[in-house]
């Protein structure tokens, strides 16, 4: 039997199920497809799965860190990966019944199958063998992503996997290399140094979080450094191959490493390649669906959202995007052009919104920058908590808050106080004359705004350095 | 000509490197040792220090520019270097002005109360050479324009007062020098800043990043043209209707205009051009109520009839309730001929044909089209026609303009009860209809539900009296209860 949708969505991810919830809530009839679990990558395979067993980490991290506040644990300090991963798994099914009860209560359609384009306004649902058509006024594509493999590589993913699998993990390796140090690479050294393994991160280009403010990665660097996690920069892996149950790999600094397993973090690319995009006539490049400001893509009447769009590929945003979409579908769309904040989950934490000193070189906007480093704080040095720093940058004459960007304790949670003065155009004045609750490790962001404007008061003037130009 | 840049081992920590500002300006004599210029850092300032002697002869980055290390600043050249970018190769005999001389080109006073001019064009640019007595600029006082002539001659080295720019009098305006060094060398002996330019009365909107940025702007409008306004602030200018570039200065910071700064302002009166259509609306409505002695008669009619007539026809003649009200104008002003005369001359002129105006309101102002021969028409044509005259009149295309007997005016669909309107000249009356309501009225001891609507009658007492006005109201309501009669056009 054939329905009629106002909005089909394909894809229960971030973007699609909060795609499904706005539409229900404006009244329209609408369909999500999904062709595997509701809450796609990020409750699945991503955000959600590695912040649980980050919490894990992170306990365990605080515990054997424990006497530095004068508490002693008596015994064996351990973990069960068992139970760790059981729980990880009891957060997940909560969370995807959640969406299942949000989508009852919003009249939302779940509609499970493999969803693919049968022409305009026409979907085919392949479900179990059995095929479906759904017809709809407006589509909406939120096929998301998949972790980005090396070609010619192993393929037993036993020994070379991605995070699909690593979040999954029945035992954990001794050792383990991570290829690639952005935000995935970097979380799961986080994560599984704390659970005691051996990690190797190489990366590529000449620091760790490549994309974010420099400063980020290279302290987050010497954290690693620390805890015993070896970084090599500006290295490739030149070789790779598994003999005798072991994985050996040549660096192109000429290293060679033997590790259990190999975690391939190089990025993601989009998942939109089994939905018959050239049925309608859409163009994909290197597979992303290009839109514009309002999700719509070149053919009338289908949005794309999210990381197949690969405008900016993070839950948060792909929900922004939905949004924005189903607005636009049901006739009151606007244009998308709020900030998107970046959360990093390693300890300490990194967070960050607006433009970095590298964009703002880019756009050759004059800037001045803030800083403050979070171990002057009450708090920080109270809690133990004295990692890392604040940078806030602003235009230089117009002083309107450009970028803020934090490493430290809590930066996840302080960026969204940035994110709002950034959103509606703030000056570094606003962030800098607000009164922040004492003690917080926050206060760093307004002293920051505040070193901005040369009004920082807990942190003396500048030294100054006299260095000869070179000629 | 060699560049100086920023050391190779200026960030070990991979810090952001702001260029901050200049230590040395453009054209001035540096040593070695010198300061340059102030870099930023997060974690400290950075002097960096020229490492030659020489001119700065260009400054290759801005304040605020984000920076790498390695990355050149400035070229410096000889001292004596400096200048001869401008390409001096066939310098033309001996001038005036002496090796190392330098002549400055003042605003000159012209009378005594002169305190100041205007340039308002230059006639020279720099690196031309001019003649003892050449006009080199015009400039406007107080009084009058005038041209000035250059004192000596020589090469024109700098000019330092832009066109448009007010300067005192007495104030150097340009230089003539044979080299920029001779004119720096000269400047500096005057303790003025290198790059200085003549003082001036208004504010100069700068066209560089300033490289001091750190004083709070007073001004909420910034060089850039963008507004500074909090978000809460803007939405509540919108509320009152206040033009927020009015308001002089904020209170927040930099001089930002917050929301409490509006508090107590009032929307300052906006001027806006007349159109042609608003002037015209002005004249004639001036003339008709200065010239013309407006008396007026109200009367409730009963539109029960009206009513269910327009549920019957509305299906069938797509009409309107004031379609049917205009199809009984038309035909009381066929039959009362005064309604259809005018006041001309001292005569009175009675109009053969019942050419009805309606008033249409449109995004412009007031336009009345005409709807010719009215009384002529069946109801379907009537509306139809009216239909397409009000389009049309929307659209800015009038029918019939200036053969109109009688004006029917109707603001009852916006609920309007009843109102009074001025007679559309050269016409005598102009009937202002108001709106069908429904009231519950006794009749014989019984309470019945009703509809009734308001007309308004303004009329021409040069033409019409009060008693033929009452009549034609009488008339009207009469046509009104019977609105079948309505439907053929009368013969």
């Amino acid at each position: 039997m054939e329905q009629v949708f106002d909005i089909a969505i394909i894809g229960s991810g971030p973007g699609g199920y909060v795609a499904g919830l706005k539409a229900g809530q404006l009244g329209a009839k609408v369909a999500v497809i999904e062709a595997d679990l509701l809450g796609g990558t990020c409750l699945n395979r991503g955000c959600i799965p590695s912040k649980a067993l980050l919490s894990s980490a992170e306990l365990l991290h605080r515990i054997r860190t424990a006497k530095d506040l004068g508490v002693s644990v008596e015994g064996k300090v351990g973990f069960d990966w068992t139970a760790i991963q059981a729980r990880k798994d009891r957060v997940l099914a909560r969370l995807r019944s959640g969406i299942k009860g949000l989508f009852a209560a919003r009249n939302v359609t779940l509609v499970l199958g493999k969803a693919s384009l049968a022409g305009p306004g026409r979907l085919v649902v392949q479900t179990d063998g059995q095929t479906r058509t759904i017809s709809a006024k407006k589509i909406i594509i939120a096929s998301g992503s998949v972790p980005a493999t090396i070609p010619g590589w192993p393929d037993d993913q036993h020994y070379v996997c991605t995070s699909d699998q690593a979040l999954h993990w029945k035992d954990l390796p001794g050792k383990v290399l991570i290829v690639g140090g952005g935000v995935i690479g970097c979380e799961f050294a986080c994560m599984l140094r704390g659970f005691g393994v051996d990690v190797t991160v190489v990366e590529m280009l000449s620091g760790l979080l490549p994309g974010m403010e420099p400063g980020l990665g290279r302290a987050l660097a010497a954290v690693f450094a620390k805890r015993g996690i070896k970084v090599f920069l500006d290295t490739k892996v030149d070789e790779l191959k598994i003999e005798d149950g072991i994985v050996r790999a040549r660096l192109s600094n000429g290293q060679a490493l033997e590790v259990d397993r190999v975690l391939v973090a190089t990025g993601r690319r989009p998942n939109t390649a089994g939905l018959g995009l050239d049925r309608i006539g859409l163009d994909a490049e290197k597979g992303f669906v290009k839109v514009n400001d309002r999700m719509q893509t070149m053919v009338p009447d289908v949005y794309c959202i999210g990381d197949a769009n690969g405008r900016c590929m993070l839950a948060h945003a792909a929900s922004a995007q939905g949004i924005c979409a189903v607005e636009d579908a049901l006739g009151h769309g606007k244009d998308m052009r709020l900030p998107i904040p970046s959360a990093v989950y390693t300890f300490p934490q990194v967070a960050s919104v607006g433009l970095t000193s590298i964009q703002a070189k880019q756009q050759g906007l004059p800037i001045k920058v803030g800083y403050f480093p979070i171990g002057h704080l009450g708090k920080a040095q109270a809690s133990g908590e004295e990692e890392g720093f604040v940078l806030v940058i602003r235009h230089r004459q117009e002083r309107t808050l450009l970028g803020v960007h934090i490493i430290g304790a809590h930066a996840t949670e302080l960026i969204g106080a940035a994110v709002a003065l950034i959103g509606q155009d703030a000056l570094a004045d606003d962030l800098g004359r607000m009164v922040f609750a004492h003690p917080t490790i926050g206060e760093a962001v307004k002293e920051a705004a505040e070193d901005s404007l040369d009004q920082a008061l807990h942190l003396p003037p500048r030294k100054l350095i006299r260095m000869l130009a070179e000629a | 000509m060699q560049q100086l840049r920023l050391p190779k081992d200026i960030d070990p920590g991979h810090w952001p490197l702001v260029m901050g500002s200049w230590a040395a300006q453009k054209g001035q004599v540096v040593a070695t040792g010198q300061a340059l210029a102030i870099i930023e850092t997060p974690v400290a300032t950075i002097e960096v220090r020229s490492t030659l002697d020489g001119a700065i002869l260009d400054q290759l980055v801005y304040p605020g520019q984000v920076l790498q290390s390695g990355q050149a600043i400035c070229e410096i050249g000889p001292a004596s270097a400096a200048g001869q970018g401008h390409g001096q190769a066939a310098r033309p005999g001996p001038t005036d002005v002496a090796p190392g001389k330098v002549v400055p080109i003042l605003m000159p006073q012209a009378g005594q109360t002169m305190e100041e001019g205007t340039i308002l064009s230059w006639k020279i640019k720099e690196g031309d050479l001019v003649q003892p007595g050449q006009v080199i600029l015009e400039i406007e006082t107080d009084k009058a324009a005038m041209d000035v002539e250059a004192p000596s001659g020589g090469r024109v080295a700098r000019i330092v007062a832009k066109e448009g720019q007010v300067v005192p009098v007495k104030t150097p305006i340009a230089y003539l020098a044979d080299s920029d060094a001779d004119l720096q060398a000269y400047l500096a002996s005057q303790g003025q800043p290198l790059e200085a330019q003549a003082p001036s009365v208004q504010a100069q909107l700068p066209s560089q990043p300033q490289p001091e940025d750190q004083k709070p702007q007073v001004e909420a409008q910034q060089p850039s043209g963008r507004l500074r306004a909090s978000p809460a602030a803007r939405r509540l200018a919108a509320q009152m209707g206040i033009d927020l570039r009015t308001v002089p200065a904020g209170s927040g910071p930099a001089g930002r205009i917050i929301s409490t700064d509006l508090l107590g302002l009032k929307a300052e009166p906006k001027t806006a051009g007349l159109t042609k259509m608003r002037l015209a609306i002005a004249r004639n409505l001036l003339w008709s109520k200065q010239n013309i002695p407006h008396f007026y008669a109200k009367r409730q009619v009963d539109a029960q009839a009206l009513m269910a007539a327009y549920r019957k026809y509305k299906q069938e003649y797509g009409c309107t309730i004031n379609d049917l009200i205009v199809a009984a104008v038309a035909r009381a002003v066929r039959q009362f001929p005064a309604f259809r005369s005018q006041f001309r001359d001292n005569n009175i002129v009675e109009l053969p044909s019942v050419n009805i105006g309606i008033a249409v309101g449109t995004d412009q102002g007031l336009t009345v089209p005409v709807l010719l021969d009215a009384d002529r028409l069946d109801l379907r044509t009537l509306a139809e026609r009216t239909k397409r005259l009000v389009e049309n009149a929307r659209a800015g295309r009038l029918e019939g303009v200036g053969q109109g007997v009688f004006t029917v005016t109707n603001l009852g669909m916006f609920g309007v009860e009843e109102f009074y309107a001025i007679i559309n000249p050269p016409e005598s009356a102009i009937l202002a209809v108001g709106a069908v309501r429904e009231l519950v009225k006794v009749e014989k001891g019984n309470i019945l539900p009703t509809h009734v609507v308001t007309l308004c009658l303004s009329v021409d007492h040069r033409v019409i009296d009060g008693v033929l006005a009452a009549q034609f109201l009488a008339g009207l309501a009469e046509l009104l209860q019977e609105p079948d009669s309505l439907l053929e056009g009368a013969r």
